[in-house]
């Protein structure tokens, strides 16, 4: 079912598979998420446990993919124009000059990101939205394949900014890694594995160019008019779910359905099925819905078997 | 969480989006609501059994439709329940209330049907229980809770039994704890996110109000209602009395019969529109059946007649007992007003009320010689008489008294059939039943010897007539005519004998005169090439009808013919004509035949207000009847435009006939019928397997016939394993999530054609060969003993 066009894409595609599962190992399933996120042209929220591997993944990441790479560490002092960037006035040229920040990067890891202040946050959301940045009504564009990697500690609440809703909605998908299985822990020691990520970081694997025709070809993927329905019949039971305050907004089923489509194209196929819906429905949803004292993920799953799927 | 552990059933928020866990509190008080009613039904219905059955079955009906929507759809909830299926929820109830309906309009052919009003309260007593069984669903809870306390608040106005205030006290402690319940979840689920929903619950406090609040109800209800004697026993017309006491010896010739008591002091007697049992001189049945029957009659004093209860509450202190209460139980009052109408004003017309199934034949008389004009009734002689005529005994059933035919057994006489009779002007001494009559229950008579046979062989009453409101309940058998007709043909029972040997027999007596040679013509032509027996019967009958026209107005001429002569001359005439030329010609082919006369009641004669049939003197007909098996005489009818017996057979009738044919056949076959149940018994057992067996048969006819269609037909066959297994796929499960969990190495090749030719705008071509072998992978793989073992080993890990 693959284009003849897509197989060379799909090496590529291949390669960032493994080197990502070299610098996680045992967590297959979070990788697969996070590639169909960067081919969705998403943007991604680690949220787990300190020590997890949220920052190895984004950094082997970031090494994987050629371009730019950024990395601002959060705090509760961190500034807006420390993102963005800030005008200087030069005194040879008796002008001022823009000075960029890290957000004119091609991959953005944004570490601890809930430690920053909400003034500092929001300096994000244009940026994450739009792929550009305005200051002093100048507007600068970012990179096409600008795509941000933010982490959060679940646990720490002292000192910590919750991301608000309208942020969270421009990430495409939240994960958790969780703790690796035992076999996997061993072979982890085993191997000493921190060190050979060290020495491969270097070379990229996929080319931005390579990305960029990768999403392009994400965005072809099609979805059928049948499963279209589907998705907003789900879409509009997140609305009526008397435990779910604020229901999918539209962004987020665009999301869903973007996610979908990258899913889809890395299993090989060129059209969207019910499956790949509802295998990306957790980590789209977890970032909108809040399921209260139950948790997200039970509303989610009462949602997924509320609706019949199509095809039957 | 807010949780109270004596309450906490209602305000369980985990419990609350389980649509097939009903709301303990108002299936509590619909129980209570049910068993309210049940009180208040008992006392004044015919039958008890019946209304504990259809207590036992209405209540039964929506909890097993829970269970079974339950085991079906485990996955809907609260939220996400459709419209559409809140709407197939309140269809369900409204079939409930249907079979209610269905139900009593059934048991009304068995005597144990209510009135309108009963039925109605028993629809709102079920639609309550129905809409609690289901109280998860949206708005159904309220209103259950207002059908159930509209029913107890009614059945609570209308009576005066303890009982009933006792199940009405307990029913509202119940709901008073169901609204204290929801008070508190709806306080819940307006509790702010973030914040501690903990909300104290005082127990003791809800305790201590309920307790006051049924304590006061409890002492409410000691209070009597009123001084006046007013008891509606069943809604229906009654004779009421001043303590509100019943008298057992009241009943007989009051009312309707086991149904209605007259109170110890009467106020209203008589039947609806006669007052005759007050003004006449005729002795009851009550008095027939004491021993003072046959005395001299006194004459009672003359008073004006009784009036009703309202009118006259207030000179309920100066009513007196009658003189006459030794014989007639009865209360008067005197009045100075004067009756405004005579007294024969107000006597009805009809001559018995009849309530059953209708058309219906009562016979009066029968007559078996005939001279050419006129028909007589000459008495059998002694020997025929004892020979044919079996002994009447008296027998007790639930403790009633009921006369009883001995030795009525044939083959043909398959189906029963009830009906209540009150006499009202009918002076006879006959009983007004059918010629199958098998037995008779009147209340409380239970003289021996009372009954015997007349000349005629029909049921005489001792004495010089029937009582008026004497009523009667008469138990008759149906011939099943689909058996006669076909008699030879079923092997399992003997042939009906309705062919005499002897020409010497009186019912086959034949006058000497002209029309006898015309009438052996006719019926050589009309039973020629007819198979001997019931068929000829109806075949000369047949003919009858339709070859002669029916007149009344066409009267004998004496001077001119004889009456068959006439008839045939004519060719057509009144109903007595066709009777007896009819008789004449069943007789002329060999079958014994009677004349009968006697009431035939029809459809046009039932009163669906008071759902009985009048029977007057325009019911009046005569028909002849044909002897089986030399006892049983079965009646025909050849006059035109009147029903053909029992030609509207019953739902109940046609099921008896068919399960009496049914159990003679198996009686017949023994071997054959425990081969047949061991194979059913084999087919149940096999279900699952013989099932996929025959799918995997469609399968392999898809594949040859219309590959086109094999993926789903696979994908059918596959989902139809998982549902057999008990392991039903979900509608919001797709296939290739479902069918891993059994086996996760599945090939993929059958999940990438499904979802390409479900999920892909583009075409694809694939060879049979291929197809044939991508969906006989998953085929072989899921087999129904695999997938079976894969459920019952979940379903212990999920005990476990």
């Amino acid at each position: 079912m693959i284009h003849q066009s897509d197989a060379v894409t799909h090496s590529s595609v291949d390669a960032l598979r493994k080197r990502l599962n070299e610098a996680l190992v045992g967590k297959a399933d979070v990788v697969e998420l996070v590639i169909a996120c960067v081919l969705a042209q998403g943007h991604l929220l680690f949220d787990d446990l300190p020590g997890l591997g949220k920052t190895t993944l984004a950094k082997a990441l970031s090494a994987s993919i050629g371009g730019q790479f950024a990395r601002i560490q959060c705090t509760p002092d961190l500034l807006p124009t420390d993102i963005s960037g800030f005008n200087i006035f030069n005194q040879k040229t008796h002008e001022f000059e823009f000075r960029r920040g890290p957000v004119f990067s091609d991959l953005l890891l944004a570490d601890e990101i809930n430690r920053a202040t909400p003034r500092t946050q929001s300096a994000l959301f244009e940026a994450m939205a739009e792929r550009q940045v305005t200051l002093d009504n100048q507007t600068m564009p970012l990179a096409s394949t600008f795509f941000v990697i933010a982490t959060q500690n679940p646990i720490e609440s002292h000192g910590a900014y919750p991301l608000p809703e309208a942020q969270l909605d421009r990430f495409a998908i939240k994960l958790s890694i969780g703790y690796p299985a035992r076999r996997d822990e061993v072979a982890m020691l085993a191997d000493n594995i921190g060190d050979s990520i060290q020495q491969e970081a270097q070379q990229p694997v996929v080319s931005l160019a390579d990305l960029e025709s990768i999403q392009s070809a994400v965005k072809r993927t099609e979805v059928n008019q049948a499963v279209r329905n589907y998705l907003v019949e789900l879409a509009t039971a997140t609305r009526q779910h008397q435990d779910v305050a604020i229901g999918l907004s539209p962004r987020g089923l665009i999301t869903w359905q973007r996610m979908a489509q990258a899913w889809a194209y890395l299993q090989g196929r060129n059209f969207v099925t019910p499956d790949d819906i509802q295998t990306v429905a957790k980590p789209v949803l977890r970032l909108r819905i809040s399921g209260g004292s139950r948790g997200s993920d039970p509303v989610i799953e009462e949602i997924i078997h509320s609706i019949s799927v199509p095809g039957e | 969480m807010w949780r109270d552990s004596a309450n906490s059933q209602f305000y369980d928020r985990s419990a609350k989006s389980q649509l097939f866990v009903p709301n303990g509190g108002i299936v509590i008080a619909a129980l209570l609501a049910m068993l309210t009613l049940q009180v208040f039904r008992l006392p004044g219905s015919s039958s008890k059994p019946f209304v504990w059955v259809e207590f036992v079955t209405f209540a039964l009906i929506p909890l097993v439709a829970l269970l079974v929507l339950k085991f079906r759809f485990s996955d809907l909830t609260v939220n996400s329940i459709s419209k559409t299926s809140i709407y197939g929820f309140q269809a369900g109830g409204v079939i409930v209330c249907g079979l209610v309906v269905l139900w009593h309009l059934i048991a009304r052919s068995f005597h144990a049907g209510q009135a309108n009003e009963i039925m109605a309260l028993v629809v709102i007593q079920c639609a309550a229980w129905y809409l609690a069984i289901f109280s998860k669903v949206p708005g159904f809870e309220r209103t259950s809770a207002v059908l159930s306390s509209a029913l107890v608040f009614f059945v609570g106005c209308m009576a005066e039994r303890i009982g009933v205030f006792v199940v009405a006290s307990l029913f509202a402690v119940v709901v008073l704890w169901w609204l204290l319940g929801r008070y508190w979840r709806r306080m819940a689920d307006k509790a702010v996110d973030g914040r501690s929903q903990m909300l104290t619950i005082n127990g003791a406090a809800i305790g201590g109000t309920t307790l006051v609040v049924a304590t006061v109800v409890f002492l409410v209800s000691l209070i009597p209602l009123a001084n006046g004697g007013i008891m509606l026993e069943g809604f229906m017309p009654f004779s009421g009395g001043r303590d509100g006491m019943q008298d057992p010896f009241a009943r007989s010739g009051i009312g309707n019969g086991d149904l209605i008591r007259a109170g110890r002091n009467a106020t209203t007697t008589g039947a609806v529109d006669s007052d005759n049992f007050i003004e006449g001189h005729k002795p009851s049945m009550y008095d027939v059946n004491s021993e003072r029957y046959n005395g001299p009659v006194v004459r009672r004093k003359r008073s004006n007649r009784t009036v009703s209860l309202d009118s006259t509450a207030k000179h309920l202190d100066n009513a007196k007992q009658s003189e006459q209460s030794g014989r007639s139980f009865r209360t008067m009052r005197e009045s100075n007003k004067p009756s405004e109408l005579e007294m024969e004003e107000r006597i009805t017309k009809a001559l018995f009320f009849v309530e059953g199934s209708v058309p219906a034949r009562f016979v009066n008389n029968s007559f078996h010689h005939f001279d050419g004009w006129d028909w007589s009734n000459e008495p059998l002689p002694r020997t025929d008489q004892t020979k044919q005529l079996p002994n009447i005994f008296l027998d007790k059933k639930l403790g009633k008294p009921v006369y009883h035919i001995a030795q009525i057994v044939s083959d043909y006489l398959t189906g029963r059939r009830m009906h209540r009779v009150k006499v009202m002007r009918l002076d006879t001494t006959t009983l007004p039943a059918s010629s199958l009559l098998t037995r008779w229950h009147i209340d409380r008579v239970d003289t021996p010897n009372l009954f015997r046979w007349n000349d005629a062989g029909l049921i005489r009453m001792d004495g010089d007539f029937i009582p008026p409101h004497a009523m009667i309940d008469i138990d008759s058998f149906v011939p099943n005519y689909h058996l006669l007709r076909s008699f030879g043909q079923a092997e399992s029972i003997s042939q009906p004998k309705l062919q005499h040997d002897s020409q010497e027999s009186r019912f086959l007596q034949l006058p000497d005169n002209a029309a006898d040679k015309t009438i052996e013509g006719l019926v050589a032509r009309w039973t020629t090439r007819v198979q001997p027996g019931w068929s000829q019967v109806e075949a000369i009958v047949d003919r009858m009808r339709n070859d002669y026209e029916f007149n009344p107005d066409w009267q004998r001429d004496d001077q001119v013919a004889e009456t068959v002569g006439h008839f045939f001359e004519q060719n057509g005439g009144p109903s007595y004509m066709f009777a007896t030329t009819c008789a004449l010609a069943l007789r002329k082919a060999g079958y014994q035949t009677r004349l009968t006369s006697g009431f035939l009641v029809q459809k046009k004669d039932y009163d669906w207000k008071s759902r009985q049939s009048v029977v007057t003197s325009e019911n009046l007909h005569v028909w002849p009847e044909v002897c089986l098996d030399g006892k049983f005489w079965i009646p025909v009818e050849p006059t035109p435009g009147y029903p053909i017996p029992y030609s509207d057979q019953t739902a109940w009738q046609w099921v008896s006939a068919k399960v009496f044919m049914a159990w003679k056949w198996v009686g017949k076959h023994p071997l054959f019928s425990v081969a047949c149940v061991a194979s059913l018994a084999a087919i149940v057992v096999l279900r699952a397997e013989i099932v996929t067996l025959l799918m995997l048969f469609w399968w392999c006819l898809v594949k040859s016939f219309w590959p086109s269609g094999l993926l789903r037909t696979t994908r059918q066959l596959i989902d139809l394993r998982f549902s057999l297994a008990g392991d039903r796929r979900p509608r919001s499960s797709t296939i290739g999530s479902w069918y891993r969990r059994v086996d996760p190495d599945l090939p993929a090749r059958f999940f990438d054609l499904w979802n390409a030719d479900n999920f892909s705008n583009g075409s694809f071509s694939v060879p049979k060969a291929d197809l044939v072998s991508t969906c006989r992978e998953p085929l072989s793989s899921l087999t129904f003993k695999k997938i079976r073992e894969f459920t019952s080993r979940t379903k212990k890990a999920d005990s476990v």
